[in-house]
C-alpha cells in the first residue's frame, strides 16, 4: 500500500478544474476577460483551477464560443 | 390515480351484519355465523392466498371480468362506470325486470359478493343513489384479491359483419404516432411545463406556445385530413391523467418522465399509457369547445372506456374493415338503455303500472326507439369524433373513406396489440435492427417509417435533431451540438457510426464519418472536472517520488498530482481544502478598500479571486477600487457575487458598510449627498425654537428646518437676525453644541 508522508502534501477535493489539450486555448481564455473572469489559477500549460461553484457558467461561456468540453462530473 | 386505500380491512368493521353474511359466502361462510365471525373469516381468507385463489374458482364470470377491469383501472373505479364497462363487455345478462336492473344493481351485487366496497366512509356496502352518475361513488377492491388476477376481461365479441375493402384508407403507422407523442413531450420539455390558471385549467399562453412549438398553427389541425381539435389541450391532460405529467407545487403541468425514456418503450407500451390518459381526460372532448355545452363530463369518460371495450371486443377478421353505423348500432344495443353523454341519470324506462304485459312490450319498443333517434343525434357524432382524433392520432385504429368521409374502420395491428393482447411483428422492444433510413453527405437522415424500430427511434432522438415527419418518413439531421449532446450522456463515437450504418444498410458517406469522427476529437480536447482531486507537494521532488512509489494520477505542473482514483489511507489527511464547503476566512478589509490575505496558500483559489476585484498592491495586500471592481463588472461578474464572496472570506463580522456602499455605487446604485457650507442656528429649548421658527418676522430669514433643534438660516440674512435675537436679549454663540457618536 503507498504511504505518502502526510506532512509533504495537501488534498484538495471537489477542484473545478479546465485542462486543454493545446495550451494556446488557455492563453486565449485567459486574455478574455469574460472567461478569464472563471479562472482562478493556472497550475500549468495545459490545467487551470477554476472558479468553485461556477463551472455551469463557464460551461456556457465555453459552448457560446464554440467548444464543446468533456465534463466529468464528481 | 388511486384515491382509496385498496385494503378492505379498513372498512368491513363498518358493514352491518347482514352485509357481512353475505360478503362471508365467498369465503365459506354460512347465515350461521355471527357478526364478528363472519369478520375474522373475510379477514383471514384475504390474508391468505390459498383461500383467495379458492375463492376465486368460485367466481362468475362477470364477477371475474370485473376483478379483471379493476385491475386494469388501477384497482378503483367510478361505480357507474365500472357497470357501463360491465354492460359493454357483454357479460350482464338481459334484465328480467328493467326497473330494477339499473346500473347500481349490477354493482351492488358484487360488493354484496364481498368482492368490491363503496368509497362511502360511512357505509362502504352501499352506493347511493342508482340513477345519477354525478352522485355515484367510487368503488374498490382489495390488493390482495388483485394479486391474483391473471386473466384480461372477458368480452363477448360483437356480431359485426366485416365489409369488402374501401375506396381509399387512413393509417398512421406505430412509428409515426410514437414520433409525434414524443415530439409533444419534447414540446413541454423544452417550454418546462405549462402553466395553470387559479381555477386549474390551462394558461392560454402557455397551450399557445405549445401549438407553436409542435407547429400545431391552427386550433384544430388536422392529421391526414382529419381535424383534432385542441391538440395541446388534449395531450397536456391525457399526459397528466396517464401519471405521465404531475401538477407542481407551483401550478405547473410538467413531465414525471423524460422523452427519452418514453421513447425507449415498445409502441404498445406507449400508447396503453396513453389510453388511460385519453379516457379520463374530460377536460377535453372530441369535438371542441364550441360543442361542450349541455354534456355530462363524467359521461364522456364512460363513453371512451366503453368504446374501448367495444373495440376489444371486434371479431377476429383480418384486416377487414367494419361499418361505423354497426359499431354505432352495437354499442346503443350494450349500453344504449343505461346511458347518454347529456344526463347527468341514466335514462328512465316508461312507467308501465297497470299495463298488460302487451302494453308494457309495445311501451318498451317505443322507449328505445325513442332513445335510438336520440342517440343519433347526441351519441354518434361522438362515436364518430372519436375514432378520427385520439384514436386514430395513436394509431389505434385504420379509418376506410368514402369522398373523404370515414364510413368504416378496423384495429390496426398496434390497436389489436394493445386492446387485444395480440402479438405484434413490429414494434416490440428487442425486435431486430433493419435497414431503415438513408444517410445523405449534408448530414440528413431520411428515415422510413415503416421499418424504423423504437430502438432505432429512441437512437435517431438521441443523436440528431428531428427537422420533420410526414405519414411515411422523417427527415433528422446531425449537427456538432446534438453529437455532442449525446457523447454527454455516454454514447460513444463507436456506436454511434455501427448504428447509423447498420440503418442505413450501406457504408456512411465518407465526409459524414469524417465529420463525426471530428467532433467527437474535439471532445477529447477539452476537459471540465466539476470536482476534481488533486493532491498538491511541497516540491517536484516529494511529488515525483510518490509517482514513482506507485501513485495513481496525472502530473500538473511541478508540484500537483491530477488524482485518478481514490487516495490510499483517505482517513489520514491532515491537511486537505474541499471546495465543496465554505472555504477558510482568511481576509480582513479595511473601510477604504484595503484587503490583506493573512495566508497566503490557503486554498488554490483565493489570490484568483482577489485579482478578479482588486488591484495588487504587494504579495499579501489588494486593494479594491472603482476601477477594478467596474473592470470585474465589465468582464461578466455581478457586484453581489463580488459582496457574497467577500462576507464569506472576512474574518471580520460584518463587512465595513462603508465600504458596501462604495462597491454597489461603484456597480451603479444612485447614491446621492450632499455637501456644502451653510450657516445654522441651534436652540436647545424647544418653546423658543418653534417660536423662532414661527415668527413671521423671523421665517423670511430661515431656509428649512434641518432637526428639531437646528434651523437652516439664510447666508444673505445672517446680520439680520443675530440682530433680533440680541434685541430678544438671547445668548448668541458663534459655535454649536454637537455631541460626539
Amino acid at each position: 500500500m503507498l504511504m505518502l508522508e502526510l506532512d509533504k502534501y495537501i488534498l484538495h477535493e471537489n477542484l473545478p478544474l479546465l485542462e486543454v489539450a493545446n495550451p494556446q486555448e488557455l492563453d486565449v481564455f485567459l486574455a478574455d476577460a469574460r472567461t478569464a473572469r472563471f479562472i482562478r489559477r493556472r497550475l500549468s500549460p495545459h490545467v487551470a483551477v477554476l472558479a468553485p461553484g461556477q463551472d455551469a457558467a463557464l460551461l456556457a461561456r465555453l459552448r457560446k464560443l464554440g467548444h464543446t468540453p468533456k465534463v466529468l462530473e464528481r | 390515480m388511486a384515491t382509496l386505500i385498496h385494503r378492505f380491512d379498513h372498512y368491513l368493521e363498518r358493514l352491518r351484519a347482514d352485509q357481512l353474511k353475505k360478503m362471508a359466502r365467498v369465503w365459506g361462510g354460512s347465515n350461521k355465523l355471527r357478526k364478528d365471525e363472519n369478520l375474522a373469516l373475510i379477514q383471514r381468507g384475504l390474508d391468505d392466498p390459498v383461500e383467495v385463489r379458492a375463492a376465486i374458482t368460485r367466481l362468475s364470470d362477470l364477477e371475474c371480468t370485473a376483478l379483471a377491469l379493476l385491475k386494469q383501472l388501477g384497482g378503483e373505479c367510478n361505480s357507474s362506470a365500472l357497470a357501463m364497462a360491465l354492460r359493454a363487455s357483454g357479460c350482464v345478462p338481459p334484465a328480467k325486470n328493467r326497473y330494477r336492473a339499473d346500473n347500481s344493481a349490477v354493482i351492488q351485487d358484487l360488493v354484496d359478493r364481498g368482492l368490491l366496497l363503496s368509497g362511502y366512509a360511512y357505509d362502504p356496502g352501499s352506493l347511493g343513489s342508482s340513477y345519477s352518475s354525478y352522485m355515484s361513488p367510487l368503488v374498490f377492491t382489495d390488493d390482495r384479491l388483485l394479486a391474483h388476477v391473471t386473466w384480461s376481461p372477458e368480452v363477448k365479441p360483437l356480431r359485426l359483419k366485416p365489409l369488402s375493402p374501401p375506396p381509399a384508407t387512413l393509417e398512421r403507422r406505430p412509428s409515426a404516432a410514437a414520433l409525434d407523442v414524443i415530439g409533444v413531450l419534447q414540446g413541454i420539455d423544452s417550454l418546462d411545463g405549462i402553466g395553470l390558471t387559479q381555477k386549474g385549467t390551462l394558461r392560454v399562453s402557455d397551450v399557445r406556445k405549445l401549438n407553436l412549438a409542435l407547429g400545431w398553427d391552427k386550433r384544430a389541425p388536422t392529421v391526414n385530413g382529419l381535424v383534432f381539435p385542441e391538440p395541446a389541450t388534449a395531450f397536456a391532460y391525457a399526459l397528466f391523467h396517464s401519471g405521465l405529467s404531475k401538477i407542481r407545487d407551483d401550478h405547473v403541468l410538467v413531465l414525471t418522465t423524460a422523452p427519452e425514456h418514453f421513447a425507449s418503450l415498445s409502441y404498445g407500451e406507449q400508447v396503453q399509457s396513453l389510453l388511460y390518459g385519453f379516457t379520463h381526460a374530460t377536460e377535453w372532448t372530441e369535438w371542441g369547445e364550441e360543442y361542450r355545452m349541455g354534456y355530462n363530463t363524467s359521461n364522456l369518460s364512460m363513453a371512451r372506456m366503453v368504446l374501448l371495450m367495444l373495440l376489444t371486443a371486434l371479431p377476429e377478421a383480418g384486416e377487414s374493415f367494419f361499418s361505423i353505423e354497426a359499431l354505432d348500432a352495437a354499442f346503443f344495443e350494450r349500453v344504449g338503455e343505461y346511458f347518454s353523454l347529456y344526463s347527468y341519470s341514466s335514462p328512465q324506462p316508461p312507467y308501465w303500472y297497470g299495463k298488460t304485459p302487451a302494453e308494457q312490450e309495445r311501451m318498451m319498443q317505443e322507449w328505445r326507439q325513442k332513445l335510438r333517434a336520440q342517440w343519433l343525434i347526441q351519441e354518434t357524432p361522438w362515436l364518430k369524433a372519436a375514432l378520427m382524433t385520439w384514436l386514430y392520432y395513436l394509431g389505434i385504429v385504420a379509418l376506410g373513406m368514402d369522398n373523404g368521409t370515414p364510413v368504416s374502420f378496423r384495429l390496426t395491428e398496434l390497436g389489436r396489440s394493445v386492446l387485444q393482447g395480440a402479438h405484434m411483428s413490429t414494434g416490440r422492444a428487442g425486435d431486430e435492427v433493419q435497414t431503415a433510413w438513408i444517410v445523405q453527405p449534408n448530414l440528413e437522415i431520411l428515415v422510413y417509417l415503416e421499418h424504423v424500430t423504437p430502438e432505432q427511434l429512441v437512437f435517431l432522438e438521441q443523436h440528431a435533431t428531428r427537422v420533420g415527419a410526414q405519414q411515411h418518413t422523417a427527415q433528422y439531421r446531425l449537427s456538432q451540438e446534438t453529437v455532442y449532446a449525446a457523447l454527454e450522456k455516454g454514447s460513444t463515437l463507436e456506436r454511434m457510426l455501427a448504428t447509423l450504418q447498420t440503418g442505413s444498410g450501406a457504408p456512411l458517406p465518407q465526409n459524414v464519418t469524417v465529420e463525426l469522427r471530428e467532433w467527437a476529437a474535439r471532445r477529447e480536447r477539452m476537459t471540465l472536472y466539476q470536482g476534481a482531486r488533486l493532491l498538491e507537494f511541497t516540491d517536484a521532488a516529494h511529488r515525483d517520488a510518490a509517482l514513482e512509489a506507485g501513485l495513481r494520477g496525472a502530473p500538473v505542473g511541478e508540484q500537483f498530482v491530477l488524482l485518478a482514483s481514490a487516495v490510499p489511507d483517505p482517513a489520514a489527511h491532515p491537511r486537505g481544502v474541499n471546495y465543496a464547503k465554505p472555504l477558510s476566512r482568511c481576509l480582513t478589509v479595511t473601510e477604504d478598500g484595503m484587503v490583506t490575505l493573512l495566508r497566503p496558500d490557503v486554498d488554490l483559489v483565493i489570490e484568483g479571486e482577489l485579482d478578479l476585484w482588486a488591484e495588487r498592491r504587494d504579495a499579501t495586500t489588494w486593494q479594491l477600487t472603482s476601477d477594478s471592481v467596474c473592470a470585474a463588472l465589465r468582464a461578466g461578474a455581478r457586484i453581489e457575487e463580488a459582496l457574497n464572496w467577500l462576507e464569506a472570506r472576512f474574518t471580520g463580522l460584518l463587512l465595513p458598510p462603508f465600504l458596501r456602499a462604495a462597491l454597489l455605487a461603484w456597480a451603479g446604485a444612485v447614491t446621492q449627498t450632499h455637501l456644502a457650507e451653510v450657516v445654522v442656528l441651534q436652540c436647545g429649548q424647544r418653546e423658543v425654537f418653534d417660536a423662532i421658527v414661527g415668527s413671521p418676522t423671523l421665517r423670511s430669514l430661515l431656509c428649512g428646518v434641518l432637526a428639531p433643534d437646528l434651523v437652516l438660516v439664510n447666508p444673505a440674512a445672517v446680520e439680520t437676525l443675530r440682530a433680533h435675537l440680541v434685541w430678544a436679549g438671547f445668548d448668541v454663540a458663534d459655535e454649536l453644541k454637537v455631541k460626539r457618536r
